[in-house]
């Protein structure tokens, strides 16, 4: 396929047509914070608005669009960045994330993020909503209090029959994830691993179980590493 | 309660999931509500999941999974309404039936509950019962209601007896009204072909009268780019807050609107159209259904297929592409652009949304000729609009105006009751001081101030910040919860204006409302999110003396006056702890 040529944050750079902004970006070694994205989501969510980029000077979710020629975008500069982090910002104090005692803790997108983004607090206020969790499935626990709704459950997630098994309810912050029960129940060992891993943080968990992996071995232990503080 | 079984209520219905609006209206309305057992044998007739209608039930404000009513009484929220007195109204209702708003009585007969504005600005304050619009209410008109209701009297004798009628009121009519004098029949002979259509409305400079302004012509050439079958849809959902003009053009005028869809059809070669109505005008369905079979006997009208679809409340749903989600039986929730409508619409085929005022002014053009109709207006707004005027005015109602007008102008025409302060396009729009006379010199045009046609006007009597927080806590209501920035972003937004007009403010609150606002409006997925906060940005830069006064800027950030046993004594009480 052929390249296609365009500028970011005012250096020339070229992808293959027809590959997202974000993935363009990213050939191009420049990394845009995703959350409800990431490599393998397909088609994309464009909830979570996280990767809120410019192009051609008005914002849009980079994991919406495709690359075309000339595109102008703006990525690492002060005013992106802080829209970003706004977003993740605000995700922590819709819900209730207590990193601390999660059994996501190291493997939390929301958190890895969080911690890239060199997130301290967050500026908006908190809202203690609270939410209630779902302990009667058979196999998983929904907790709801750390959902960041981007739907990858809802709209991603088929059993082997091809049969949705989470939905959503309720409009606007009421809005609430729902599990199918009897579906739940007949989940096979490695759809419920995949519906685990699917959820970027720890909303969808396996019941009975805590810690999965130790630490040092979790997926944003040594993510970190690369980056100055 | 209706025994009746599902299969029979719905057997009207092809067994299609794109109609499931139509069928959960359909048990509704012969059951009262939808149960649990009514859901499982839908899904069951349809072969689709449960799951799939609860999503649907639960987004819809005037779906029920529950008993609400043998009446259900929907007060309108807006701020209209409000200074009109509907929280009167509510109590009066209240004390009557013995119920707090949002519940229902012990006998099932009454439900109490609040929405968003129904349209009927011009004859606040308003109500639905069972999907009836009672207007003009008054406590002695509610007492007399509920006293008939109980002894069984019919909800629309009760409607007209009691002059709670909706009545359109036309103030000012330059091109709408005036006389059809076309042999409507033979107006299809000289629609040449669908070049020429477009060519027509691209020379009257006809944009879009939603709100938005996309140049209409372009509109369908863009989509006739893209191989068919395409799809017309018209745009009913009018939600904006303080908006009518609609429902007045869908009372008097709705020939003119189906031929606008018509020749859109024409224009685009589309054999599909669709209207899609808010629930809220629920009360025009039969005469729309009346109106479209007796155009019946014209082959332009003849040759499409027809749907009126009813929509089942929700705001966003006015969104194109999440009245496209709608109309295919789904939650109304807006899609990712792009692809646009344009290119992949409703079931994915190329489709054209158009508002109704839109649609009625492209007959008018193809009638008039383009020249009649450039005439009117600004160079960037050609012709004329609709405004719906609302709030302290002698004369509130409907105006055609060309664009261009002034605001004194407007002003003047309405009889405005020395005005403070006015919403121009709705909560959505922009927040006008109307005591600064260079303000009320500006234009309503695309080039300057557009609107979607609500336009609202409050007197010196009002507070501001009644007004900016009832509008912030309708888009708090209406968000569909799908993007971050929307969904948590106007519930922050909502709760930091309370702090300032609580007078908790201190200076910096004033900043971060601004730069929140900011995040919320450049992140947010669809028009709703991009423009709620500006019910806080045109507000602070009409009015920054209100929002000054409300900061105490001797106090510094640091709170030294925190009172420390004050703010725990929850604790406290609770756990019988006295630090004193
Ligand atoms: C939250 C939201 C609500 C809207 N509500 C309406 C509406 O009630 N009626 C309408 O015609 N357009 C509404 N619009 C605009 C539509 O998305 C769309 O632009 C319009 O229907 C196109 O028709 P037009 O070009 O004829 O104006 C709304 C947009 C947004 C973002
Ligand atoms: S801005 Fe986002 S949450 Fe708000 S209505 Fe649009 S898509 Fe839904
Ligand atoms: S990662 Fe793009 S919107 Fe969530």
């Amino acid at each position: 396929m052929s390249n296609v040529f365009f500028q970011c944050d005012g250096k020339s750079m070229q992808a293959p047509a027809n590959t997202t902004v974000v993935e363009a970006l990213k050939l191009n070694g420049e990394i845009v914070p995703t959350l409800c994205w990431s490599p393998g989501i397909e088609p994309c969510l464009g909830t979570c608005r996280v990767c809120t980029i410019k192009i051609n000077g008005k914002e849009a979710a980079a994991c919406t669009q495709t690359i075309s020629e000339n595109m102008i975008i703006e990525s690492a500069t002060d005013e992106i960045r802080d829209l970003q982090k706004a977003i993740v910002e605000l995700l922590f104090v819709e819900g209730n994330h207590y990193c601390a005692s999660c059994e996501k803790s190291g493997d939390c997108e929301l958190q890895g993020l969080a911690y890239q983004m060199g997130m301290t607090h967050s500026r908006f206020p908190y809202q203690f909503t609270p939410y209630e969790l779902d302990y009667t499935g058979v196999h998983l626990l929904l907790e709801r209090n750390r959902c960041i709704h981007c739907k990858r459950c809802t709209d991603l997630f088929v059993d082997d029959k091809q049969r949705k098994v989470f939905s959503f309810e309720g409009k606007g912050s009421d809005t609430l994830v729902q599990m199918n029960h009897k579906y739940e129940s007949e989940l096979s060992d490695h759809k419920r691993k995949e519906v685990v891993d699917l959820c970027p943080v720890g909303a969808i968990i396996f019941k009975g179980k805590g810690f999965d992996r130790p630490i040092g071995t979790r997926k944003f232990d040594h993510w970190g590493d690369k980056i100055d503080v | 309660m209706n025994k009746k079984s599902v299969s029979k209520i719905v057997r009207h219905l092809p067994r299609d999931p794109t109609r499931l609006l139509d069928y959960l209206w359909a048990i509704q309305r012969a059951k009262g509500f939808i149960s649990p057992l009514d859901i499982f044998e839908l899904a069951k007739l349809l072969k689709i999941d449960e799951s799939r209608i609860k999503e649907v039930i639960t987004f819809y404000h005037f779906f029920f999974d529950k008993p609400h009513g043998e009446f259900s009484i929907f007060l309108d929220q807006s701020i209209i309404a409000k200074h009109a007195g509907i929280d009167l109204i509510e109590k009066v209702f209240e004390e009557a039936l013995g119920v707090k708003s949002g519940q229902m009585t012990d006998d099932w007969q009454f439900g109490l509950y609040k929405t968003s504005c129904i349209g009927m600005s011009d004859q606040a304050p308003a109500a639905l019962i069972n999907m009836i619009p009672f207007v003009n209410l008054t406590t002695d008109k509610v007492l007399t209601l509920i006293t008939c209701l109980k002894r069984g009297d019919e909800l629309l004798k009760l409607q007209k007896d009691l002059d709670c009628v909706p009545q359109n009121t036309v103030h000012q009519s330059l091109v709408t009204q005036d006389q059809w004098d076309q042999d409507i029949t033979s107006l299809h002979t000289q629609i040449l072909n669908p070049q020429d259509i477009i060519q027509e409305i691209i020379s009257s400079g006809l944009r879009g009268r939603g709100g938005a302004g996309f140049p209409t012509g372009k509109k369908w050439q863009l989509c006739r780019q893209y191989p068919g079958p395409r799809v017309v849809v018209c745009n009913a959902d009018e939600g904006e807050p303080g908006t009518f003009k609609d429902r007045y053009l869908l009372t008097e005028h709705a020939t003119k609107l189906f031929y606008g869809m018509a020749i859109a059809a024409k224009a685009i070669e589309s054999q599909e159209a669709y209207l899609y109505l808010r629930a809220e005008y629920t009360y025009l369905l039969d005469h729309l259904h009346f109106v479209l079979t007796k155009l019946q006997r014209d082959p332009l009208i003849r040759q499409i297929k027809w749907r009126i679809q009813l929509g089942a409340g929700a705001y966003v749903v006015g969104e194109e592409s999440a009245l496209l989600e709608s109309l295919e039986g789904k939650r109304g929730e807006p899609r990712l652009r792009p692809p646009f409508p344009v290119e992949k619409g409703y079931l994915g085929k190329p489709t054209i949304v158009n508002n109704v005022e839109t649609f009625v002014l492209v007959s008018k053009v193809l009638e008039k000729g383009f020249e009649s109709f450039r005439k009117w207006g600004t160079d960037q707004s050609a012709g004329v609009r609709w405004l719906s005027i609302s709030g302290d005015v002698s004369k509130p109602g409907l105006y055609e105006v060309p664009w261009g007008i002034r605001l004194r102008e407007v002003l003047e025409l309405c009889g405005a009751q020395s005005p403070l302060m006015i919403q121009v396009g709705g909560p959505s729009g922009e927040c006008i001081n109307a005591t600064i006379l260079s303000e009320l010199e500006r234009k309503l045009s695309f080039e300057d101030l557009p609107t979607g046609g609500s336009f609202m006007v409050f007197s010196k009597e009002r507070d501001i910040f009644t007004i900016l927080q009832n509008f912030m806590q309708f888009f708090v209501d209406e968000s569909c919860g799908n993007c971050t920035p929307c969904r948590a972003g106007n519930v922050v937004l909502n709760n930091q204006l309370k702090k300032v007009v609580d007078g908790h403010g201190r200076p910096q609150d004033l900043m971060s409302l601004t730069q929140w606002s900011h995040v919320v409006m450049k992140t947010s997925r669809c028009g709703l999110g991009m423009s709620s906060p500006r019910v806080i940005t045109t507000s602070m830069k009409a009015f920054p003396e209100i929002y000054q006064h409300k900061i105490d800027s001797s106090k510094s950030s640091l709170i030294f006056d925190f009172d420390e046993q004050k703010a725990t004594s929850d604790y406290d009480k609770i756990f019988g702890e006295n630090h004193e």
